[in-house]
């Protein structure tokens, strides 16, 4: 009597909470879209035009991954990656500074971009271990989602420098790869559907650097 | 015995009674659980508090009265895409996405930029800096969405980095950019 008594009023009260959190229910639903992606500091725009604050300016403003594979039109493999870059490396961002100079009179406004520094850790091409290597990127690469935190670390595959002396991550998202805190090489979900033909990373999402370089070794004939 | 069947076909349903609330009750807990965690589309971008009026904030950026006017570069897209052909392919794509049932929002060409962007307008001063047309700068406006056909790859080389606009590359490169200029008012002004 007593067990039954217990259940009977557990039940009602689970089936009260549960019809008062169904009524609920929308709220937090409707809300969700500003708790997914607050964009506190999203001052980026021209402020004033070109003062970019940078305070904090890497805040990723679409944090959601994709949500299936993205499938490159046409086929790369890491030949293709290791082939275009000037530079290779591993390192982390110590410094981001953006720049906004004018341009001498009647040249208009000046094309806004953006020096990113990194400390080198282990170089493949194109740098030297232990260095502070600065670039400079195009802002609309950076709005284009080519974007970096100061302490960020990873493996960078680099255009060569432009004639106007610009570059950045060959392929876009598919030319920087995460380090992960075992010093491993993680590849996005992107980079695994992109690679997907590639006999060296088909079918994986980590590697070890050692792995990885070798990979690269080959893919660009390197040995 | 009849009390006593009685009292049993009472229990049964008392037991069946309670089986049903609670599963209904489970029903509803795992409907609000599932609540919580799902995520709706939502905003690419919402306003943020440095820069943007206090009252938007938190509110979604929107192009202005849900319009977006574009402007094409003069020059081709490709020896089997010149001006006029691309024009069209490039409205065909905006009609794509505002053709979706649930688009709020329309794309009207406004013309064509003032020149053909090109290799030799996108160049680098004496003093390092760097300068492109007016009409494509994210302060442009006026222009609010330029489209540039980069026919021999040499903006996007520029821009990008060396070999960055090469036929081998377009697997990646062969449409980029994004939004450069934000309104105080939560909107879109440059992309």
């Amino acid at each position: 009597m007593h067990g039954r008594s217990c259940s009977c009023l557990l039940a009602s009260f689970v089936f009260t909470l549960a019809i008062v959190a169904l009524i609920l229910a929308p709220v937090p639903l409707a809300a969700q879209s500003n708790r997914a992606r607050p964009a506190p500091n999203y001052s980026f725009p021209l402020l004033p035009p070109h003062a970019i604050p940078i305070g904090d300016p890497i805040t990723e403003p679409i944090a959601r991954p994709p949500r299936f594979p993205i499938a490159s039109p046409g086929t790369i493999g890491l030949p293709q990656i290791v082939q275009a870059a000037g530079a290779i490396f591993s390192g982390t961002v110590t410094a981001i500074t953006p720049r906004s100079a004018s341009p001498p009179a009647g040249r208009g406004d000046s094309v806004a971009t953006i020096a990113i520094t990194f400390h080198v850790e282990r170089a493949i091409r194109g740098v030297i271990p232990g260095e502070d290597f600065t670039i400079s990127q195009w802002m609309g690469a950076w709005t284009g989602g080519q974007r970096y935190r100061v302490g960020d670390r990873g493996l960078l595959f680099l255009y060569p420098r432009s004639r106007l002396g610009l570059t950045s991550c060959v392929g876009g998202p598919i030319g920087r790869f995460q380090i992960d805190p075992l010093g491993r090489i993680a590849l996005s979900a992107q980079q695994t559907s992109a690679f997907r033909s590639d006999p060296q990373l088909r079918g994986k999402s980590l590697l070890s650097f050692r792995d990885f370089v070798a990979a690269v070794e080959r893919a660009g004939g390197e040995q | 015995m009849s009390a006593m069947s009685h009292n049993a076909a009472v229990n049964a349903a008392a037991l069946v009674v309670r089986r049903c609330l609670l599963r209904l009750a489970l029903a509803a807990a795992i409907v609000f659980l599932f609540a919580l965690l799902s995520r709706a589309g939502g905003p690419q971008y919402i306003a943020g508090t440095s820069y943007f009026a206090s009252t938007m904030s938190g509110q979604p950026l929107v192009w202005p009265q849900g319009g977006i006017t574009y402007y094409t570069d003069q020059g081709d897209l490709s020896p089997i895409l010149p001006n006029a052909p691309a024009d069209a392919l490039v409205a065909d794509a905006f009609n794509q996405w505002t053709s979706v049932s649930t688009a709020a929002i329309a794309a009207t060409s406004g013309g064509q930029l003032a020149e053909d962007v090109n290799g030799t307008n996108v160049t680098v001063n004496f003093n390092g800096t760097i300068s492109m047309p007016a009409d494509t700068q994210p302060s442009a406006t006026g222009t609010p969405v330029g489209v540039v056909y980069d026919e021999d790859g040499s903006v996007t080389d520029a821009l990008l980095g060396s070999g960055a606009g090469d036929s081998s590359q377009c697997f990646t490169n062969a449409v980029y950019g994004g939004d450069d200029n934000f309104g105080p008012m939560a909107t879109y002004q440059h992309a």
